[in-house]
């Protein structure tokens, strides 16, 4: 016996290695709720609660090459995404490319694929906003602007949208003429206060469901599955998000929580409850924490005593910034329930959230401040971001009055010099 | 009477192959057929009388009469943001790529508006060496067809294309005070005054 075991020791080694290998395989296919092994490298931030949900990108639609999109077309991306490109201009539709004319640019950098700028599963190289480019890809198709733009001469390629100056597809809080219109504004506006929701109305019905509340709250349901909160609900095989899923830190004794209706809409807790209580349940990272010291904390707690309306739209809570009051279809504002809506890049935040109180200027300088950011803008901004300096400046030299008299008011000393040094 | 129609159109289609022989710089490019079989410049003809007119109605029944005249509505290169009126220029583009994001066209093309005096630095940069030659010939007051079209092929990412360049005329306040007053217009640009060819529509049709 033991002879022919010594005989065929290598064909049983190789009958046990397979055997093993091919029970991990049907374990982990079959019989494995965590299939996290399957995947060929880390997912991003934006796709890690999907990334058990393999068709959602790699569609059955024709595969060119298995090796570079593995089935993902610019549907699949379109089918998640498509929804909130539609909300603004964007800047870089794939449509843009599809002339021929266009192939002196697309030969340096395929924009007529998503995925040639958005790659997965490859952590090594991707970058913000889930960019696996190198971050100079500006540079492709406008380095002649740059190069003649007198303000731009000196800036680096990988500056264009690392510095909060321009997004690839919503630029629409950066535009020139978004930089003129709100140029020379108060830190704090004036008339600072959100816009009156729509509707008030407290809601009667028990809260059960996520079903039970989209029969009347389909809008608000919709948004919701649209963000990360929500948007495993949009998969029928996965389970609703748990904070134990989140990449961010989260409050271990939150970790078992279902990210439903319920989780912050609770029927126990006052309506105000799911704009900032509701996240502190979970979120604890530095920013979510440094709330409570924050003077926007303090308003919050001031509305909270006071029975005025406008108090209450002067409160700013977790839910003022990451769920802003946003215009409806039918007119009337109505609270956005899409938490990924404005998150990043962070200047998509400025129109849908800080411009209702705060002046351009101080908004992008608080936002392009991540240590101000991570203290939750416990102090007001010191940087001092040139964008809109520069549109300023270009507006001066076409000969726009309008601006020139707001700089000339806003820095009477740099006028006074300029006048005195000229000829 | 499908087939009547069919000869009459390509009885058309030689007639216009005839002319273009005796009107166009670049003879060789007017036999070239379009992929639904049509005679590619007579595609290229129809689509710009279409475009043309639709550009011509735009820029003064909209832009000059509700910006100029009734002053009701302002028309802004960022319209989204602004609330505004697409620019004539911005409108024709939106329509190049609505059509540009149609699949499986029966016949293919493309069209885009460019010009000799680009605003647009990146659009300066794409112009190909055809398309430079033909926006020079029909926007030079001393060449033979100023003001006409002119026609070509050309070859771009192996793919051969023909290409008509047809003027685009000022037709409407709106369109040569914008571009007499923009940042971007250099020194040397001509000051645009109305029917001057300020630049031209490029049609491509990718040929057999």
């Amino acid at each position: 016996m033991l002879g022919l075991i010594r005989r065929f020791r290598f064909l049983l080694l190789w009958l046990l290695l397979t055997g093993a290998v091919g029970g991990y395989c049907y374990y982990l296919f079959f019989e494995a709720e965590d299939k996290t092994a399957l995947l060929p490298g880390r997912t991003t931030d934006g796709h890690h609660l999907i990334e058990m949900e393999c068709s959602a990108c790699h569609t059955d639609e024709k595969q060119e090459n298995i090796f570079t999109s593995a089935g993902v077309t610019n549907s699949s991306c379109i089918n998640c995404h498509g929804e909130a490109l539609s909300k603004f201009s964007d800047s870089h539709p794939v449509r843009k490319f599809k002339n021929p004319e266009n192939a002196i640019f697309t030969e340096q950098i395929d924009a007529l694929n998503c995925i040639t700028c958005h790659g997965e599963h490859n952590q090594k190289v991707t970058g913000e906003m889930a960019v696996t480019v190198p971050p100079d890809y500006c540079a492709h198709c406008h380095e002649v602007t740059l190069e003649n733009l007198p303000s731009h001469r000196d800036l680096a390629y990988d500056t264009c949208h690392t510095a909060g100056c321009h997004n690839y597809h919503d630029n629409t809080p950066l535009e020139p003429s978004y930089h003129l219109k709100h140029y020379g504004q108060p830190d704090l506006l004036p008339e600072a206060a959100l816009p009156s929701l729509a509707s008030t109305g407290t809601c009667s019905d028990p809260w059960i469901s996520a079903e039970s509340c989209a029969s009347c709250h389909d809008q608000e349901q919709h948004d919701f599955t649209q963000g990360k909160h929500g948007m495993r609900q949009a998969f029928p095989d996965l389970s609703p998000l748990t904070p134990a899923m989140a990449r961010r830190p989260m409050k271990p004794e939150a970790a078992h929580l279902s990210m439903d209706c319920t989780a912050c809409h609770q029927p126990d807790q006052p309506r105000s409850f799911a704009a900032y209580e509701a996240c502190l349940q979970c979120h604890d990272d530095e920013h979510s924490r440094n709330y409570q010291n924050s003077k926007h904390h303090l308003l919050w707690q001031a509305s909270l005593t006071s029975l005025s309306q406008a108090a209450n739209r002067t409160a700013v809570s977790c839910a003022t910034c990451h769920l802003p009051r946003i215009e409806g279809d039918e007119g009337g504002y109505r609270v956005s329930h899409d938490n990924s809506a404005n998150l990043t890049p962070n200047e998509k935040m400025i129109r849908s959230s800080c411009s209702h109180c705060h002046g351009l200027e101080f908004t992008v300088n608080a936002l392009t401040d991540p240590d101000l950011i991570r203290t939750n803008f416990d102090r007001p901004p010191s940087r001092n971001h040139p964008g809109i300096h520069w549109s300023a400046d270009a507006a001066i030299s076409r000969g726009d009055e309008k601006i020139k008299a707001i700089r000339a008011y806003l820095n009477p000393q740099l006028e006074e010099e300029k006048t005195e040094n000229q000829p | 009477m499908k087939k009547t129609h069919y000869s009459l159109f390509v009885l058309g289609g030689a007639t216009v192959i005839g002319l273009s022989a005796l009107t166009s710089c670049q003879s060789d490019s007017a036999a070239a057929s379009s992929g639904g079989g049509y005679p590619a410049e007579e595609v290229a003809e129809a689509l710009y009388q279409v475009l043309k007119s639709d550009r011509k109605v735009y820029a003064q029944k909209i832009v000059n009469r509700l910006v100029n005249k009734e002053g009701v509505i302002k028309a802004h290169e960022e319209w989204a943001s602004e609330k505004a009126l697409l620019l004539p220029a911005q409108f024709f583009r939106e329509g190049a790529e609505e059509v540009d994001s149609i699949e499986d066209k029966a016949i293919d093309f493309t069209y885009s508006l460019q010009s000799k005096w680009p605003l647009n630095l990146e659009n300066a940069k794409k112009q190909t060496p055809k398309v430079k030659e033909g926006l020079a010939a029909v926007s030079d007051p001393e060449n033979p067809l100023y003001g006409k079209k002119w026609t070509g092929e050309e070859e771009i990412a192996g793919k051969t294309y023909f290409v008509g360049i047809y003027p685009d005329k000022a037709v409407a306040p709106a369109c040569w005070e914008c571009h007499n007053d923009h940042e971007n217009r250099k020194p040397d640009y001509p000051e645009f005054k109305k029917n001057d060819v300020m630049g031209g529509v490029v049609i491509r049709i990718p040929i057999n």
